[in-house]
């Protein structure tokens, strides 16, 4: 079993939401509520991660929905869909933070306080958690936007990283590597990370 | 046809632990910004309309945080109303402000520009309401139910369609 009680990396399937789309074009509505439910997640983390409030980031998802849908922006390559969606979200929340200039209150890729939770994990899950976020709050920003992002997407598009964080798109792969490294450097150093090379392998 | 599969290979592959790193990276940052719970129907509530209107959509500006007051003597500086919202699309921008005005409801003041008439809906799940703007494009929607969903269809007269606006304006649901 292969099963881990984290939250799997969403796997963004190219073909599948391709097809959605092409369905919903033709009036599926059933289609494009699937698509609705299934890419929400990932472009409210998209618009967040601008610094965007939280009903600023709500508004932003769906004004990039609602344009998606519009006879001039149908899309030559269905493929693409994922794409244009977070490429409009980045644009239209830059464009919403710098036209109000407002105050970035907490900056969403942190995370300041463990939220108590109730017993449905076990110590050692919490602990491993623990760690792993006094390790990614210790890196620097850059290396937490990038990580924050690829964590969300199984298979990032390089373009879509480099419109969203405003990064050379050469440099992504190189610094995604390097920001690893340097997670895991801190990580071997916290004695309440026992080992995660061993456990990575997943007991059953 | 082009085979499109090389926007999937770039990244390198992770290893397990990479892997493992980045799911727990992924699960707290959904544990600590969960995506609202209504986000996924407000974006369905303001697409049923859309695929028959095909209008503009207009770009949500709030007013910015209370918080930014640095002291005291700042408290009355006032940019407008600090409740208003700010749509905008190119063309046609609508600036709403909604007060309580009672018990569980809300009175909604809104202006649009450029100057001249426009009809103005207001669509929530519960039904339409309607109201027109006068010439210089002032409108009043009164007794609102609390925490609704709203969104705003505006239409602008002919006048100022054959200069140039759209037909259609749409803006996403917020709740007042």
């Amino acid at each position: 079993m292969n099963t881990t009680s984290a939250h799997t990396v969403a796997a963004v399937d190219y073909e599948r939401h391709a097809r959605l789309y092409i369905a919903a074009r033709a009036g599926d509505g059933l289609a494009q509520r699937t698509l609705v439910v299934e890419l929400n997640e990932l472009l409210w983390r998209a618009a967040r991660r601008t610094g965007l409030d939280r009903e600023s980031a709500s508004d932003v998802v769906q004004t990039a929905w609602l344009r998606l849908w519009r006879t001039e922006n149908e899309l030559k390559q269905p493929r693409a869909l994922t794409k244009w969606l977070l490429t409009t979200v980045s644009r239209e929340a830059w464009k919403v933070v710098g036209h109000t200039r407002r105050e970035i209150v907490a900056d969403p890729i942190d995370f300041q306080e463990p939220v108590v939770e109730g017993i449905e994990d076990a110590l050692v899950r919490d602990a491993e958690r623990d760690a792993v976020r006094r390790a990614f709050l210790v890196q620097s920003e850059r290396c937490r936007r990038l990580l924050a992002f690829v964590a969300t997407v199984a298979r990032p598009d390089y373009d879509v990283i480099a419109d969203a964080l405003g990064m050379k798109r050469g440099s992504i792969g190189p610094t995604r590597g390097r920001c690893l490294n340097k997670l895991r450097r801190t990580l071997l150093d916290d004695p309440s990370w026992g080992g995660g090379e061993e456990r990575g392998e997943d007991a059953t | 046809m082009q085979p499109e599969i090389e926007d999937q290979g770039e990244f390198e592959r992770l290893d397990s632990c990479d892997e493992r790193i980045l799911a727990v990276i992924n699960e707290l940052h959904h544990r600590h910004d969960p995506m609202p719970e209504d986000l996924n129907e407000r974006v369905q509530f303001v697409l049923e309309l859309e695929a028959e209107l095909d209008a503009k959509v207009a770009s949500v500006y709030r007013p910015a945080e209370l918080a930014l007051v640095r002291g005291d003597a700042e408290l009355a500086v006032n940019q407008g109303d600090p409740a208003s919202i700010t749509f905008d699309c190119e063309t046609v921008t609508v600036m709403v402000t909604p007060r309580p005005s009672a018990v569980q409801e809300m009175r909604l003041d809104g202006w649009i520009g450029p100057e001249g008439t426009y009809s103005v809906e207001l669509r929530s799940p519960q039904g339409i309401r309607r109201a027109s703007t006068d010439e210089t494009g002032r409108f009043v929607l009164e007794a609102l139910p609390k925490d609704e969903m709203f969104q705003l269809v505006i239409r602008p007269g002919e006048t100022l369609q054959r200069e140039g606006l759209p037909a259609v304006v749409v803006t996403p649901a917020i709740r007042l």
